[in-house]
C-alpha cells in the first residue's frame, strides 16, 4: 500500500515536472516567433505554454541563464541555427503544426512566414505589431472608433491593441485641444474613458438634422388669406479636421442623405491649414451641386458641452457670416440650439441680426 | 550602366533598378551605404519574393519625384491625419487580399513609409463598417474568446453599438 502510494507521488511529481519543462520550451519558441516578427504565432505559443502552467513566465526566467538566451533584438541567426532549431524541428513535429513536409520545419526561419504558411488566405493578426498600430491609428484619426470597438471583439489580440493608450490619444485629438485634455486626463486618468465618458459630436458615420417649418403670407384673393406652410430640414455633418457641412433643403430626407454620404469616398481634405473654404467646395463637387450647401468650421467645448460653428460665405457683393452655437445632449445624440447670429458685410456696412432660437427644435443624429 | 542596381529577391530571381527608384526604400538605401554602391554587386532582398518586389519598384517609379518625408515632421503628422489614399495609390492597391497582405509586410520589411502608411489606410477602410464577424471572416482571424469573456467584451464595449 504504501509503496503504491509512493509510487504514485513520484509519478505525479514527474507529470508535472514535465509539463513544466514543456511549457518553457513553449514559451521559449513564443519569444522566438516574436523576435522574428511572428505575433500571431507568438500568441498561440505563449498562450500554450501559460495554458500548461500559469506560472511559467517566473519560471522561464530562472531557467534562462542554463538555457536559450533571451532573443530579442539580440543576435537571431545564432539563436535559431542551434538549439532552437532543434527545439522546433521536435515540438512542432510533436505539435502538428508543419505545413507540407515535416522534415524541413527550419524554414520556417529561414523563409518568411507570410510565403511559408498557408499560402491562400492570410490572416490579419500574422501581421507585425506596428502594422495593426498604424492601421488602428488610421480608424482613430479619422474618428472611426466603433470600428475599433468592433476589432476589439473579434480575438484577444486585437483586443489588446485596441486597449492601447495611445490610440485613444489619437482619438481624443480629434475633439479636444492641448489644454482641454490635460484636465479630462487629471479627472479621468486614462484617455480611453477621457474620449468615452465625454460627449462628443459624431464624427465618423452621422448627420445631424432638424425640421423647421414657417408661415409665409400669400397672396390676398378676395376674401381669404393665402399663407404656405414651409417645412424645411437642416443638416450638419461634422469631420475630423473640424469641418462642417451645413445643408439647408426642403427636398426629400433620403435624396440628402445619399448626397451627403455619397461623397465620402472622394473626400478630398486639401484644408489643414486653412486655406479658403472655396477651395474645399471645388472639391466636394457632388455636394456642391445641391442647393444651400455652406462649409464651415466646429470647435467643441466639452466642458459646456457646447460646439461653435462659424460659416463663412463670400457671395457676388457681400460676405455672409454666420455663427451657431449648440449644446451637445444624450451623448452626443443631440444638439440643441443656444445661439443664431447671422452677419451681413457689404462694402463697409454690417448688418447683424440674432435669431430667437429657443422656438428651434433640436436636431437628431442619424447614421448610416 | 550606372545608377542601376541589382536586387535578388527571395526566389533568387534578379532585378534591376534604379538607383534614385529604390532609394526610397530606407533599408535599401541603408544598403547600400554600407556595402558601397558598387554596380556587380547584388543586394539580396531574402524577405520579398519576386512578383511583389516588382510590384513595389513600380510604385518606388511612380513615387520617385516625391519630397522625401519625415515622419518625426508634426507638420507630416497632422497631413498624414487627415489625408485620404490619392488616386494612383488607390488603384495600385486594389489588388486581392494576399498580395495587399504581402505588399504591406514587403513595405514594412523595406521600410518603405509612404506605401506603408497608404497600405494600412487601405486595410482601415475595409474594417471601417464591418462587425466583428464580418471583420473575422474578411481578415481570416479566428475567434479565440470564450463565451463568459465574449460576454464580458461585449458589456465593456456596449459604447459603440448606441451613439
Amino acid at each position: 500500500m504504501t509503496s503504491l502510494e509512493s509510487f504514485r507521488n513520484e509519478w505525479k511529481k514527474e507529470l508535472s515536472e514535465k509539463k513544466q519543462t514543456n511549457a518553457i520550451d513553449l514559451w521559449l519558441q513564443a519569444e522566438a516567433y516574436e523576435a522574428d516578427g511572428d505575433l500571431g504565432k507568438a500568441i498561440n505559443f505563449y498562450s500554450r505554454a501559460e495554458k500548461l502552467d500559469p506560472d511559467v513566465f517566473s519560471k522561464v526566467r530562472q531557467f534562462r541563464p542554463e538555457r536559450v538566451k533571451p532573443v530579442f533584438g539580440g543576435d537571431y541567426e545564432k539563436v535559431s541555427k542551434t538549439n532552437l532549431e532543434e527545439d522546433l524541428n521536435k515540438n512542432l513535429e510533436s505539435l502538428k503544426i508543419s505545413t507540407g513536409g515535416t522534415k524541413n520545419t527550419g524554414a520556417f526561419f529561414d523563409n518568411p512566414d507570410f510565403l511559408a504558411q498557408v499560402p491562400s488566405r492570410p490572416s490579419l493578426v500574422d501581421f507585425p505589431t506596428e502594422v495593426i498600430e498604424k492601421v488602428m491609428r488610421c480608424l482613430a484619426s479619422s474618428g472611426h472608433l466603433i470600428s475599433i470597438g468592433k476589432l476589439s471583439l473579434v480575438c484577444k489580440f486585437l483586443y489588446n491593441q485596441a486597449e492601447d493608450e495611445k490610440l485613444w490619444k489619437v482619438a481624443c485629438r480629434n475633439f479636444f485641444d492641448e489644454e482641454t485634455l490635460t484636465e479630462l486626463f487629471k479627472i479621468h486618468g486614462n484617455y480611453k474613458t477621457c474620449y468615452l465618458n465625454t460627449p462628443k459630436p459624431n464624427l465618423s458615420d452621422g448627420v445631424y438634422v432638424g425640421k423647421q417649418s414657417y408661415w409665409r403670407e400669400g397672396e390676398q384673393r378676395g376674401w381669404t388669406n393665402i399663407a404656405q406652410h414651409v417645412t424645411y430640414r437642416r443638416y450638419l455633418r461634422f469631420y475630423p479636421d473640424n469641418l462642417v457641412i451645413v445643408v439647408c433643403s426642403a427636398e426629400e430626407p433620403k435624396f440628402i442623405m445619399r448626397k451627403i454620404f455619397s461623397n465620402d469616398t472622394g473626400y478630398k481634405r486639401i484644408i489643414t491649414n486653412l486655406p479658403s473654404l472655396r477651395q474645399v467646395c471645388i472639391q466636394k463637387k457632388d455636394v456642391r451641386k445641391l442647393a444651400g450647401v455652406k462649409y464651415g468650421r466646429w470647435h467643441y467645448f466639452p466642458t459646456e458641452k457646447r460646439i461653435e460653428i462659424d460659416v463663412s460665405e463670400e457671395l457676388l457683393s457681400k460676405v455672409e457670416y454666420t455663427k451657431i452655437i449648440f449644446s451637445l445632449e444624450k451623448n452626443g445624440r443631440q444638439l440643441d440650439w443656444v445661439y443664431y447670429r447671422c452677419t451681413e458685410m457689404k462694402s463697409n456696412q454690417e448688418n447683424s441680426i440674432e435669431l430667437p432660437v429657443s422656438e428651434f427644435p433640436s436636431l437628431e443624429l442619424y447614421r448610416k | 550602366m550606372p545608377g542601376l542596381v541589382t536586387l535578388v529577391s527571395q526566389d533568387n530571381q534578379k532585378i534591376e533598378v534604379e538607383l534614385n527608384v529604390i532609394r526610397q526604400s530606407k533599408v535599401i538605401s541603408g544598403m547600400l551605404q554600407d556595402l558601397g554602391e558598387d554596380e556587380d554587386t547584388e543586394y539580396p532582398i531574402p524577405n520579398v519574393s519576386h512578383a511583389i518586389l516588382k510590384k513595389i519598384i513600380e510604385w518606388c517609379e511612380e513615387h520617385k519625384d516625391d519630397a522625401p518625408i519625415d515622419d518625426e515632421d508634426p507638420n507630416y503628422q497632422e497631413k498624414k491625419r487627415t489625408q485620404e489614399v490619392p488616386r494612383w495609390d488607390a488603384e495600385f492597391l486594389k489588388v486581392d487580399q494576399g498580395t495587399l497582405f504581402e505588399i504591406i509586410l514587403a513595405a514594412n520589411y523595406l521600410d518603405i513609409g509612404r506605401l506603408l502608411d497608404f497600405a494600412c489606410m487601405t486595410v482601415a477602410d475595409q474594417i471601417r463598417g464591418k462587425t466583428p464577424e464580418e471583420i473575422r471572416k474578411h481578415f481570416n482571424i479566428k475567434n479565440d474568446f470564450t463565451e463568459e469573456e465574449m460576454e464580458q467584451i461585449k458589456k465593456e464595449n456596449e459604447w459603440c453599438e448606441g451613439n
